[in-house]
């Protein structure tokens, strides 16, 4: 095969990046107009909002006034146009609550956020890699069924009930870890565990599986015949095929963290996204709601982005320009469904 | 692949994976299905079996501990904290089978559209589908309540719109697959329209299949239905929701922590109920379940 012709059934990671950062604009342009209208069409009058929010009284001069103020008044059409060239310029408006620039307000607020959530991404994919590895090694012993059993109780656990759990076991009776606030690394030790249990134990029985199944493939029979040391099998011959999928799986993690987080933010008093959101939504804050959609949409998009990044650096499969049927990425790895007469 | 797995090198590692599939298999069922049948029956009795009025104030009884009178004491304000349990499995259940309807029939109506009309029409459907399934289901439940306002009926529309598209992708497939069936050819040839050929030889098995897989789920809803509770953001207090105790609880955690253990007991006990089911059904259906999806 010629270096041309490569090329050309083959796409580089910047030829998928451009791809998909061009989409980009688009998505967050129907996801702001879609907010848009069902935030205005939806009940409720955000005028009505606005001064209730603020402790004016809802006058009928004064819910008039501030229709004119907000552009209310205006035609619908009108209105997201207005909006639209603000955000562009990045003026998201200010908050009902607190008055401030809600673009501001945001950015103070997401760090703590992202920071929570690398950390728990991080323990997901380190204690997934440990269990599901373990596990997979020794299928239908032991250390499996006691990895299945975690898994298990894992996955049926309220989040927010493991973190009062845990601040109830390593804060009150041990006096270990504080039990809220945002800070050292110690601060973070319970928020992240509390949001990662889900996704590890997801992750951990999935890796277990593609361990079990890849350990029957033809390679590493191949590799076993001839003679490499267990070690050297598992690492290189069973684990690399393994990785692929716990890979997508984490990438699924990132938005099942995100939710966690904004959960768990609310136990820790974190000071981040979540609590921010939680308020806006109790309050009907729509300039902080309608930023809030946006930066999400955002932050999920770029960081699916990286996961696929990565997934394509590392399987040339995924980089060919016209995936073959039946390869098509979802929840189940549904088929694309053959079209009969 | 293919040929290597059914090679006659498979059964050995097939009768290894045995012993814990059979475990599964052996205690999955039964036990998950003996609490769900449990809950289920506490669900329709609760206001019969109840030993007080979940919402009766009794100020000078408040924070009681464990006694013979009130089994799991009473909470802050002295109402009973087992009736309210009892009542709480009531809301769980009830929201979670207003969910499971509402993706049922937008899922099998969507996804059979798409099916049979193909072209643009499936387009439509499958592109708004990928939509929803790029987005992580709980943030953008989050935001779709922020859209619709707080409470139980928009925290139930909410978590629906959430989960359809997945079902639809499923539904579409299985009309697919089916509409080159012998018996949908025959009842064509007969002259049936495709309406009739639908509902009357396609519907059905679609239906029971798709039910079989929204079980699976009803785990991981009540989980959401419990967190949104938990925030604020769904079911309102006083009603008894177990998320709302949680919520209601949570200052006394220090002084009271069981307020808090007991209604987390009860979430977690019911989704491990149905997480176990599903798992063991899973295991048991899983040829049928492949076959039809993948």
């Amino acid at each position: 095969m010629s270096e041309s012709n490569a090329s050309r059934r083959f796409e580089s990671l910047w030829q998928i990046a451009l791809r998909r950062l061009a989409l980009m604009p688009l998505l967050l342009l129907a996801v702001s107009l879609i907010i848009f209208l069902l935030l205005h069409l939806g009940r409720g009058d955000p005028a009505l909002d606005y001064l209730r929010l603020s402790g004016i009284s809802p006058t009928d001069q004064a819910v008039a006034a501030a229709r004119h103020q907000l552009g209310l008044d205006l035609p619908l059409w009108q209105q997201y146009a207005h909006w639209l060239l603000q955000a562009l310029q990045l003026d998201f408006g200010t908050s009902f609550i607190s008055g401030r620039p809600v673009l501001t307000v945001m950015l103070e607020h997401l760090p703590a956020t992202l920071a929570l959530v690398a950390v728990a991404l991080v323990v997901t994919v380190v204690a997934s890699l440990v269990l599901g590895l373990w596990a997979g090694l020794h299928p239908g012993r032991w250390p499996d069924q006691l990895v299945r059993l975690v898994a298990f109780l894992g996955v049926s656990m309220p989040n927010f009930w493991i973190g009062f759990l845990l601040v109830l076991v390593f804060s009150i009776w041990l006096d270990w870890l504080p039990p809220m606030g945002y800070g050292g690394p110690l601060h973070f030790v319970m928020p992240a565990l509390a949001i990662s249990v889900m996704t590890i134990s997801i992750n951990a029985r999935m890796l277990r599986m593609s361990m079990v199944e890849t350990a029957s493939q033809r390679h590493v029979h191949y590799a076993r015949l001839r003679g490499l040391s267990r070690r050297r099998v598992v690492l290189a011959h069973q684990l690399p095929g393994a990785l692929l999928p716990l890979l997508t799986a984490s990438g699924m993690a990132i938005g099942e963290l995100i939710g966690g987080a904004f959960v768990i933010e609310n136990i820790f008093a974190w000071p981040g996204v979540g609590r921010l959101a939680v308020d806006a939504i109790q309050n009907r804050d729509f300039p902080v709601l309608q930023c809030f959609t946006l930066l999400m949409t955002l932050v999920y998009v770029l960081a699916n982005l990286g996961v696929d990044l990565v997934h394509a650096w590392l399987d040339p499969r995924v980089r060919r320009r016209r995936p073959q049927s039946g390869e098509t990425k979802g929840r189940a790895g549904l088929p694309a469904g053959e079209e009969r007469p | 692949m293919t040929e290597w797995a059914s090679s006659p090198a498979m059964p050995a590692t097939r009768r290894r994976l045995r012993p814990e599939l059979r475990l599964a298999q052996r205690w999955g069922v039964p036990v998950g299905g003996l609490l769900v049948v449990l809950l289920i029956a506490v669900t329709l009795f609760a206001p019969w079996i109840v030993p007080f009025d979940p919402d009766q104030v009794d100020v000078a009884n408040r924070l009681a501990p464990m006694t013979a009178q009130h089994w799991l004491g009473t909470d802050e304000l002295g109402r009973d904290v087992l009736s309210r349990l009892l009542i709480g499995a009531r809301v769980s259940l009830g929201t979670v089978a207003a969910i499971l309807a509402l993706v049922f029939a937008i899922g099998v109506t969507l996804g059979s559209l798409a099916g049979l009309a193909g072209g643009r029409i499936d387009q439509l459907v499958m592109r708004t589908a990928d939509l929803f399934l790029t987005f992580p289901t709980f943030v953008m439940a989050m935001c779709l309540i922020g859209v619709l306002g707080t409470g139980m009926t928009s925290m139930i529309l909410a978590i629906a719109l959430t989960h359809w598209a997945w079902y639809a992708r499923v539904v579409r497939i299985l009309v697919i697959s089916q509409r080159s069936r012998d018996y949908v050819l025959a009842a064509t040839l007969c002259g049936a329209s495709r309406w009739a050929t639908f509902r009357r030889h396609m519907l059905p098995g679609i239906s029971v299949q798709v039910l079989i897989l929204l079980t699976l789920d009803l785990g991981h809803m009540m989980l959401h239905v419990a967190a949104l509770s938990f925030l604020g953001l769904g079911v309102a207090p006083p009603t008894p929701e177990w998320g709302v105790m949680i919520s209601d609880a949570r200052d006394l955690i220090w002084a009271r922590p069981a307020l808090v253990i007991w209604p987390g007991l009860a979430i977690f006990l019911s989704v491990a109920a149905f997480n176990l089911l599903s798992d063991g059904l899973r295991d048991r259906l899983d040829p049928a379940l492949k076959e039809a999806h993948g």
